[in-house]
């Protein structure tokens, strides 16, 4: 019985001498999630546009010969060719989806960002509105459904890095925002995309250096709960 | 808890054994069989198509535009009294609002609201809350409130109310109403870049509004040539370069060995409206090679006509007002923009939507 004690205790005593040396989460530490300078990074990102619904906008996705970034450009057009279709115009990227067995939409590689507080994106726009796209599917939602936030790109030839708090994403189905919001599964992030879809007809540009998730004090500053929409 | 669940029994009782409840169920019987039978012989009636009430308040100048669909409305109400056909009309006076122009008018559309009878499609007892009935009404009521929602038109007090007496409090349109309502006031001042008021529409300003946009509204603005003509015969000439950029440019010593290299035209948007600018970069060479392996940008600068003319304007003030840069090699690697092309750009967006200050 005593000895029983004696290592019980000598156990819990490790166990705070542990958590005492665990240093304090520090607020410079960034995890690189997408380093999109790297060319093989770029080729595990996939893109798509309304071509394949029988619009006809058109897009790429490749890395800019310099290697300082990688570019997603195209032409956009809403014009609607399709009678079925009542709206068109969009051009898409995303990270390609792992998957450990086909057909399983549970077992994917996911991305665990629960220690951070926002993405930071590097960006180069060309003044038009993108949305960023974030595809979590698990028991609380459907399968099809996103979490989407806007970025505004300032436009003109210098980088900048924008930041999109994980509070501020909205639950969609299909472009439209829902009554019940359900907050953002950090533990089991699938894909990470970007999205043109702002209804202005010509070519766009977006470079794009890396994708980080970072810690950020001043966040936490600001009303974080979600206000929901309630009738 | 137990006086509610009371409640709920006794009024279910009271439906089911009302005639009422008997009596809508015939009658649902009925009008099935009979629509079934309207569907066989449908044919375009001349009686039944209101377009040409739109056509003569269309053609009718002595009133403004937004009177003149208001007209072609109120000529229909006094044709049918009874309302019959409204939902032919407000169909048809949908579709050609675009026409018209009056796709951004919000009173333009709780006047197409107001058409729907009142009193007709309300919820008349509990069940219809549960289980509302499938008027097509409020598929045509959605419809005109998506296309309010895609033009960026918030419904307000007078719309809520309209379809509040139409269709009652607890029905899709009202609920659809305060939902573009709700994130509408949600992303109202979402956007840093939005620009307050009406659009300009000449070069020149949009210009200088990009300029700012790009460098910052604390920069340095160079009007170089002021804008002469209007319009599209503008030709002007202007630069900005951040307060950052300034003091590199004040401070740093240039050599023959540094470069600096202006390339363009970039494609620029600001809302709707495309723009073209050039930037004036140094060069990295092989000492700051791993920080800027783009190289360090100076300026900025928006010119109409784009000709290399007006760009070594541009560089010449720089120098001027500068003068260590100019030791520096100048190198112009610019690609000549081609006006068809731009021009093809800007009548890309161009929507028929008249401006608030054009309806009256």
């Amino acid at each position: 019985m005593a000895k029983l004690v004696r290592s019980s205790l000598r156990s819990y005593v490790e166990g705070v001498k542990k958590t005492i040396a665990l240093k304090p989460l520090d607020d410079s530490e960034k995890l690189m999630l997408w380093d999109l300078r790297d060319e093989d990074c770029v080729n595990e990102w996939e893109c798509i546009s309304d071509e394949e619904r029988g619009g006809g906008s058109q897009a790429t996705f490749k890395s800019n010969k310099k290697g300082t970034g990688s570019v997603f450009e195209g032409v956009l057009n809403t014009s609607i060719k399709n009678t079925e279709l009542k709206y068109s115009g969009y051009c898409a990227i995303r990270s390609k989806p792992v998957k450990y067995r086909s057909l399983d939409l549970m077992k994917m590689d996911r991305k665990d960002v629960s220690e951070f507080d926002a993405f930071e994106i590097r960006v180069r726009g060309d003044g038009r509105k993108f949305f960023a796209n974030i595809h979590a599917p698990g028991l609380a939602t459907r399968a099809d459904n996103l979490w989407q936030y806007f970025i505004f790109t300032r436009g003109g030839p210098e980088w900048e890095d924008i930041i999109l708090p994980f509070h501020k994403f909205f639950l969609t189905h299909r472009g439209y925002f829902q009554d019940r919001q359900v907050v953002l599964p950090l533990k089991s992030i699938a894909t990470f995309g970007l999205l043109v879809a702002d209804r202005v007809n010509g070519p766009f540009k977006l470079e794009i250096q890396h994708i980080k998730a970072v810690r950020c004090k001043e966040i936490h500053t600001e009303a974080s709960e979600k206000e929901l929409f309630d009738y | 808890m137990a006086s509610i669940t009371l409640c709920i029994r006794k009024a279910s009782q009271k439906y089911l054994l009302s005639n009422y409840y008997l009596s809508s169920r015939l009658l649902l019987a009925r009008t099935i069989k009979t629509s079934f039978q309207d569907c066989k012989n449908l044919e375009p009636q001349e009686s039944s198509s209101y377009g040409h009430l739109l056509d003569e308040a269309k053609k009718d100048q002595s009133l403004a535009v937004r009177e003149r669909f208001a007209e072609a409305l109120m000529s229909y109400m006094s044709l049918e009294k009874n309302r019959s056909g409204h939902m032919k009309f407000i169909k048809e006076g949908l579709s050609r609002m675009d026409e018209f122009g009056l796709q951004k008018d919000l009173l333009s559309y709780n006047r197409l609201l107001d058409l729907f009878p009142k009193g007709r499609f309300n919820n008349k007892s509990f069940f219809d809350t549960l289980w509302p009935k499938p008027h097509p009404q409020i598929d045509l009521a959605l419809e005109i409130l998506s296309k309010m929602e895609d033009n960026g038109i918030r419904p307000d007090n007078v719309t809520y109310t309209i379809l509040c007496e139409t269709f009652s409090r607890i029905s899709l349109p009202v609920q659809k109403c305060e939902r573009i309502a709700f994130w509408f006031d949600k992303f109202e001042d979402i956007d840093p870049y939005r620009i307050k008021g009406d659009m300009p529409t000449d070069l020149y300003t949009l210009s200088k509004m990009a300029l700012q946009r790009i460098s910052g509204e604390d920069c340095k603005v160079w009007n170089i040539k002021e804008a002469e003509g209007e319009g599209d015969t503008d030709s002007f000439v202007i630069a900005a370069s951040s307060k950052k950029q300034v003091t590199f440019l004040k401070s740093s010593s240039f050599s023959e060995e540094t470069v600096l290299h202006v390339d363009g035209p970039h494609l620029m948007w600001l809302q709707k409206m495309p723009l073209f600018y050039y930037s004036l970069r140094l060069l990295p060479t092989s000492t700051n090679d791993s920080e800027n392996p783009d190289g360090i940008i100076l300026g900025v600068c928006l010119c109409q006509p784009p000709t290399q003319e007006s760009l070594t304007l541009w560089i010449q003030t720089l120098q001027e007002e500068y003068p260590l840069t100019k030791a520096a090699t100048v190198v112009y690697d610019v690609t000549v923009l081609n006006e068809d092309y731009y021009s093809e750009l800007k009548t890309l967006n161009k929507s028929s939507a008249l401006l608030p200050h054009q309806l009256e």
